[in-house]
């Protein structure tokens, strides 16, 4: 390489102020090369162009093509994502309709005694109490959105957190519900609520703002005691501090699905 | 003049054959191509100054590129990788710019 045949003050200011490479210079107050060289200099010349022209086709040609990967492989996994939650809620579909062919047959066949009969009710009650069966009645709707936060302030404040979620649902169980759902989501004993990312998940399924929780039990007194219960009080501070929503009005005619059952793996039956 | 067909005739090759570069040469493609420019715009200027010879250009052109690459391939080795990759395209947009200033008071007297 063509060494500098000077050592500069400072690198900085002489790549600044003067970046023609200095052999450049020393070649021109230099004796001319030989004609043979200057032949194959002159043929260097194109093909160091010919060559700078196919390592920038190259170049270009490499990024175009790969950034579109990025974005296919993203939109892959969208759609296998998506495929996957169809093929689950089919599954549970399936389960559900099975259920019910099962839950018929019981039923013909308890209904034979009276004992049958007895246990047929029990059972019903129990699984309405569980969750796992689709109800229908009056109660309570209430309806909680994310904010904007405090003026001024972070925006992630205004946000309803899983946390939130449980506490509005457990104020309503304590207020006297019999059936609770989140967002159409049945809760069932062994149903979770909690936050992954940004999203909040509801028997391991997301749901999104804003979010509607109803309630099924006895309008007024559902009304009265969760209006006064802690949660309610936090809720309605919160609109004036952080811009939240939240509004719970009683309702008739609510229906709420089932919850999907799991049956339990560890815990067996029997005297505690 | 012939010298801007050759660097068209390369860039059509380049895009119409479109060769693939092995995976090993893929991470050194974005450094070849600024220490090219530096070549190249440095020459455009010596050519305008009036001092241009084919034999410092491409010499300069062969170690600028072998230089960069030397040197991207070293960090890799050492960890530094992509410091030294962005310090080697600092440097050599540095120059361009310079040279690429001093074109433009050639053309334009400004």
């Amino acid at each position: 390489m063509t060494g500098p045949r000077f050592l500069p003050a400072s690198l900085l200011a002489s790549l600044l102020e003067d970046p023609l490479d200095p052999g450049y210079r020393a070649a021109a107050t230099a004796p001319p090369d030989p004609p043979a060289l200057r032949r194959t200099a002159s043929a260097g010349r194109y093909l160091v162009l010919a060559a700078i022209g196919v390592v920038v086709a190259v170049a270009y040609h490499q990024t175009v093509t790969h950034a579109p990967e990025a974005s296919k492989t993203r939109s892959r996994l969208v759609k296998e994502v998506r495929d996957r939650t169809a093929r689950t809620d089919a599954l549970n579909d399936r389960v559900e309709a099975e259920r019910k062919q099962v839950a018929a047959q019981r039923t013909r066949s308890l209904a034979a005694t009276d004992a049958g009969r007895r246990a047929a009710a029990d059972l019903r009650t129990l699984e309405l109490l569980g969750g796992y069966t689709a109800v229908r009645g009056p109660g309570l709707t209430v309806k909680v959105a994310d904010g904007p936060g405090k003026p001024g302030g972070d925006p992630e404040e205004g946000r309803v957190l899983d946390r939130d979620l449980q506490d509005l649902v457990n104020g309503l169980w304590q207020a006297g519900a019999e059936a609770v759902a989140v967002n159409g989501r049945r809760i069932t004993p062994t149903t979770t609520i909690r936050q992954a990312g940004g999203a909040v998940l509801v028997d391991f399924r997301p749901v999104f703002n804003p979010y509607t929780i109803t309630a099924i039990g006895d309008r007024d007194q559902l009304e009265a005691s969760f209006a006064d219960s802690a949660v309610a009080r936090r809720f309605r501070a919160w609109t004036q501090v952080y811009g939240m929503k939240f509004s719970a009005r009683s309702a008739g005619g609510l229906s709420l699905p089932a919850g999907t059952e799991n049956p339990p793996r560890y815990a067996t039956g029997g005297r505690p | 003049m012939i010298a801007a067909l050759a660097l068209l005739a390369g860039l059509v090759i380049g895009l119409v054959l479109h060769p693939t570069v092995p995976d090993g040469l893929q991470p050194y493609l974005p450094i070849m191509v600024v220490a090219a420019l530096d070549a190249v715009f440095g020459g455009v200027r010596a050519r305008l100054d009036g001092i241009f010879s084919d034999k410092v250009f491409v010499v300069s052109f062969i170690s600028n590129v072998l230089v960069a690459a030397l040197i991207v391939f070293l960090g890799d080795k050492l960890g530094v990788g992509s410091q030294l990759s962005t310090g080697v395209v600092v440097v050599l947009g540095l120059r361009i710019f310079g040279n690429a200033a001093a074109i433009r008071r050639h053309l334009f007297r400004a």
